[in-house]
């Protein structure tokens, strides 16, 4: 090694990302968010709109902390329900993406299902599920395991079906299928996988929140905001909305960030 | 196989390659004839389409020839691969970009199913070969094209294979990197005596490097002439001053624009 191999190193500890951020990121949203909090809040104070109607936001807050906890307890449970239906609809659908791959006729079968299955609305597949697994838990996850697989199909299907220069060194060492899987083909498809995740896990809250409307376990956030809100107790609905949506952010920023982790080797993910 | 090709490094006798399409038949190989023996540093020359890669490619059991014969060490390609009789470098370095670089010059080794203490220990030795001794634990974006080139060669080495494939591997690097890297290659090739062949479409890498240059035409590929390169060995930094390099560098100018004038 010479001192010029050092110095062609690229830097990646310098710089960093994330931290040259331009103010107006942050600036600008929070400014809006904050003028549209005040607009609200003095709009239901000076409207003197009922609190059945609309709560103001100051209500709303302090409803929240009051039953942070209990809130929190619903969302780790709608999350827990959302989580499972997303591990078991990806590993179907990317086990069978893998399994059919270079079969070109079932590949496209299953795509076309796949495109059907998207466009049909999942919610109403529910009363089918609870046939099978009654008004419960696993209705919620059945649901949500239906509505991720398409996506995750298609997704893990065209990253499957990539080829590209490696394939010729994998064929020039002999490598066996499983190396090939394992150090190949699973790797390249990853970024399609994480693509599809992106997509998937926010819809998988959405998926779970209005299946625990129709029934499901009690203590989830879908099955409470209905519980509340026949009983006309708007300003917890709205907090536990306001729940719905931090964990809505949550897993969003939890899947870029393991995006991040597990693809930093990929050449979308540097500011080189 | 005969008695003869047993002892010869690569072998391929009116070797013969036609790819069909719908745009009609491309004559990509015709009547190519070649003997490299082992030990021995072929470089094959030619204008871009010529073939060249395609030839290499054939060796290296990635394309099945339409006529003749082909081998490598006396065996044929497939058999060959099996055998891991041969390395192969690719045009980019083609390295698994989710592998750090000891992983991808472990990768081999992994498919023949060397336990991990040795094939770590082996990629370390290879590392070291390429001067790359210290970058194991990075990953190939880390690093430039032409150290990512030389994890490349190190891959390749790994089995220690008796035959290497080079397919104008230093083709995408500025010329100070390349000249640098030709440097390397003799040194290595000086420490393992295999069997080298080697595209290119640089004339004075071609001179520096080689003991023998194939010079090919284009459409169809066939090879119009091969040039002896009596330069001494080892070769370093003061071959390319010498008044016979240059000699050989005109002589070979000449041979290509003899096989594009054939080619037009």
């Amino acid at each position: 090694m010479t001192t010029e191999d050092v110095a062609v190193i690229k830097n990646t500890e310098s710089g960093g990302r994330g931290r040259n951020l331009p103010i107006g990121v942050v600036l600008t949203p929070t400014i809006f968010f904050a003028s549209f909090l005040t607009i609200w809040e003095l709009a239901v104070r000076l409207g003197d709109v009922q609190v059945l109607m609309l709560p103001a936001p100051s209500v709303i807050w302090s409803m929240f902390v009051e039953d942070f906890g209990l809130l929190v307890e619903l969302a780790i449970n709608t999350g827990i329900e959302a989580g499972k239906g997303v591990l078991i609809g990806s590993l179907i659908a990317i086990g069978l993406a893998g399994l059919v791959h270079g079969i070109q006729w079932l590949n496209q079968g299953l795509l076309s299902y796949s495109s059907t299955v998207k466009a049909l609305p999942v919610v109403a597949l529910y009363p089918v599920m609870t046939i099978f697994f009654g008004v419960t838990s696993k209705a919620v996850v059945a649901m949500v395991a239906v509505g991720v697989a398409p996506i995750m199909f298609t997704f893990a299907s065209r990253g499957f079906s990539g080829t590209s220069e490696h394939d010729d060194l994998m064929r020039s060492i002999s490598a066996n299928w499983r190396i090939r899987m394992t150090a190949l083909v699973l790797p390249r498809a990853l970024p399609y996988v994480m693509a599809g995740l992106r997509t998937a896990v926010p819809l998988s809250i959405i998926i779970s929140i209005i299946s625990e409307y129709f029934g499901g376990s009690v203590s989830t956030l879908g099955a409470y905001i209905r519980r509340e809100s026949t009983m006309l107790h708007t300003v917890q609905v709205w907090s536990a909305i306001v729940m719905a949506c931090l964990l809505g952010v949550l897993v969003f920023v939890a899947v870029s960030l393991l995006d991040r982790y597990f693809l930093r080797w990929h050449s979308s993910r540097r500011e080189v | 196989m005969t008695g003869e090709s047993q002892t010869l490094g690569l072998h391929a006798a009116k070797l013969g390659k036609r790819f069909s399409s719908k745009g009609g038949d491309v004559q990509a190989l015709e009547d190519v004839n070649l003997e490299v023996q082992q030990g021995g540093f072929m470089s094959i020359i030619g204008p871009s389409g010529c073939g060249k890669s395609t030839l290499l490619r054939a060796f290296s059991d990635l394309v099945e020839p339409s006529i003749g014969e082909i081998s490598v060490n006396g065996k044929m390609p497939a058999e060959a691969r099996a055998a891991r009789e041969f390395g192969v470098v690719f045009q980019s370095p083609n390295l698994l970009p989710w592998r750090t670089v000891l992983r991808n010059v472990t990768l081999p080794l992994q498919v023949m199913g060397v336990d991990r203490p040795t094939r770590n220990q082996t990629a370390h030795e290879m590392l070291e070969l390429v001067g790359l001794g210290s970058f194991a634990r990075h990953h190939p974006w880390q690093l430039s094209g032409g150290m990512q080139q030389r994890v490349a060669i190190a891959r390749a080495l790994s089995t220690n294979p008796s035959v290497l494939l080079m397919d104008e591997p230093f083709g995408a690097l500025d010329e100070i990197t390349r000249d640098r890297l030709n440097l390397e290659l003799m040194r290595i090739w000086g420490q393992l005596s295999a069997t080298i062949l080697f595209i290119t479409h640089s004339i004075t890498e071609a001179v520096f490097l080689s003991s023998q240059i194939a010079v090919m035409s284009s459409r169809p590929g066939r090879i119009t002439e091969l040039i002896d390169v009596n330069l001494p060995y080892p070769r370093n930094a003061e071959t390319r001053d010498m008044p016979e390099f240059y000699e050989l560098v005109i002589e070979v100018r000449r041979a290509l624009v003899e096989a594009s004038a054939i080619a037009s």
